[in-house]
């Protein structure tokens, strides 16, 4: 049986579906505070291709991935732009020198590559895991990790109500086209301005919405009991324990090996503001 | 028959306002990214309509305001950038905080949403660029810290940022408060005088 999940319908039998909500969201956190941590250039090269054995070995579909490839190469020319041009990192041969101090040297390419890394890990692990990940995930895991349900219902009414106002959009949008207004031409400010006419009918819409919302979740009772009670029973193994503790876990030793140890630090070179 | 209303009823219509205008926010950011694009920086827009939404949504319910636009941030910006631990960090918690740092100036000043004296106005036009530029600041800082930008580029990202948010909350944020406040004031979701 297939399964909605952020990006896709999925089959469940990845393992990675099956999982419980909890360790699904410290593996979130765990990847991109591990890849926040780490510095140094080959960990990272181990650590994207262990995320993408983990697509294959946990039967993950890569459909959410390769429109991010496109993505991966937009950020890729910020990265290289931002430091080609604006850093100063000590290397063995410099290769340019600018009139307002700073200079590309080896050392400034593999540091620029280096954070094309990091976000590269970042975004691989995030899809890895919203893609057998549902909202309903989402809130049964603020669930679990004891945080009010109320934001979990937040989440989840933003995520179901976005594709119902994108539709209320196109809907006001096409409703000021066929009265002549055109979306396509004129300076910025002039099109912006035509947009604020659109989001204020959006805002009434949204307003109008808001009530019945409201009214019809305080019909159902939510708010009235202390005590929660829910429709699906997630119930938490030993393994999604252990597989959390794990995670917690190497999260703490990245930081241990890369501020202890100066292993996970990028060699023989400190950021700072410069 | 008057209407009961309890604490619990309360908080769960407060979240709704997130949880909805989070969603108004999303469709928002995500029309931005597609109509006005930054060239090089995936999830950037020139024009950035949900800053205009969430400043003046803030201004009528508060905190829960300022949180839709942080929810409809991270959801928008998710397609085009990942939905990592940066963009939470820097694009929706910067736009958690620069809406509320406005409403702390309208508190602190007595200021009406309305926009209906030169006060109003004045405290506006004041609140609006310094909430964006503190928020730029911890935007770019938080870039800066994941290696995404230089100390150099920075500067220049605080600078950009807060022109181009900026342009966008005085050009729509300035209509919906003139157009949209008398009546979400008489509304039962509208929050008085109240940070968080």
């Amino acid at each position: 049986m297939s399964q909605k999940t952020f990006f896709t319908y999925i089959k469940s039998d990845s393992p990675l579906v099956r999982l419980h909500p909890l360790p699904k969201v410290a593996l979130l956190l765990a990847i991109n505070f591990v890849a926040l941590i780490i510095e140094a250039p080959i960990p990272f090269v181990l650590l994207i291709i262990l995320i993408a054995l983990c697509f294959k070995l946990l039967r993950v579909p890569v459909i959410g991935l390769e429109k991010f490839v496109i993505v991966v190469i937009i950020a890729s020319q910020a990265v290289l732009i931002s430091y080609l041009l604006g850093s100063s990192i000590p290397g063995e041969h410099v290769y340019i020198t600018y009139p307002w101090g700073t200079y590309v040297s080896e050392m400034t390419l593999l540091y620029a590559v280096t954070m094309i890394m990091r976000y590269t890990t970042m975004l691989l692990g995030s899809t890895l895991v919203l893609v057998t990940t549902s909202d309903r995930d989402i809130v049964y895991g603020a669930a679990a990790l004891k945080l009010p349900y109320t934001l979990g219902l937040m989440m989840s009414l933003a995520f179901r109500t976005a594709t119902i106002f994108a539709e209320d959009f196109i809907k006001v949008r096409d409703a000021m086209i066929l009265r002549g207004a055109s979306f396509h031409e004129g300076p910025l400010l002039e099109r912006a301005k035509k947009y604020t006419n659109v989001f204020t009918s959006m805002i009434v819409i949204a307003l109008r919405r808001l009530m019945d919302i409201a009214y019809a979740i305080q019909a159902k009772g939510f708010g009235s009991a202390p005590k929660r009670t829910y429709y699906r029973e997630y119930s938490l193994k030993i393994s999604d324990v252990v597989i959390t503790a794990l995670l917690i876990a190497s999260v703490l030793s990245a930081y241990f090996l890369r501020y202890s140890m100066g292993i996970l630090a990028f060699p023989g070179w400190m950021p700072t503001i410069q | 028959m008057g209407e009961v209303t309890t604490e619990a009823s309360v908080k769960m219509r407060l979240a709704v306002i997130s949880g909805l205008f989070g969603g108004v926010c999303a469709t928002a950011a995500l029309f931005s990214i597609i109509i006005i694009p930054l060239p090089g920086i995936p999830g950037g827009s020139g024009f950035w309509i949900p800053a205009a939404l969430y400043f003046a949504l803030t201004l009528w319910f508060g905190v829960y305001g300022a949180l839709a636009g942080h929810i409809g941030t991270f959801i928008g910006m998710g397609p085009f950038f990942g939905w990592t631990f940066q963009v939470w960090a820097d694009g929706a918690l910067g736009d958690f905080i620069a809406p509320l740092i406005c409403r702390a100036f309208f508190l602190a000043f007595k200021a009406d949403p309305e926009l209906k004296t030169r006060r109003d106005y004045a405290v506006w036009l004041v609140s609006v660029p310094i909430a964006t530029c503190l928020a730029a600041m911890w935007i770019h800082f938080v870039n800066y810290s994941f290696g995404t930008i230089t100390f150099g580029a920075w500067v220049w990202g605080v600078i950009a940022y807060t022109i181009g948010d900026s342009l966008a909350v005085f050009t729509l944020g300035t209509v919906l408060l003139k157009v949209a406040s008398k009546w979400v004031k008489t509304s039962p979701f509208y929050v008085k005088g109240r940070l968080l």
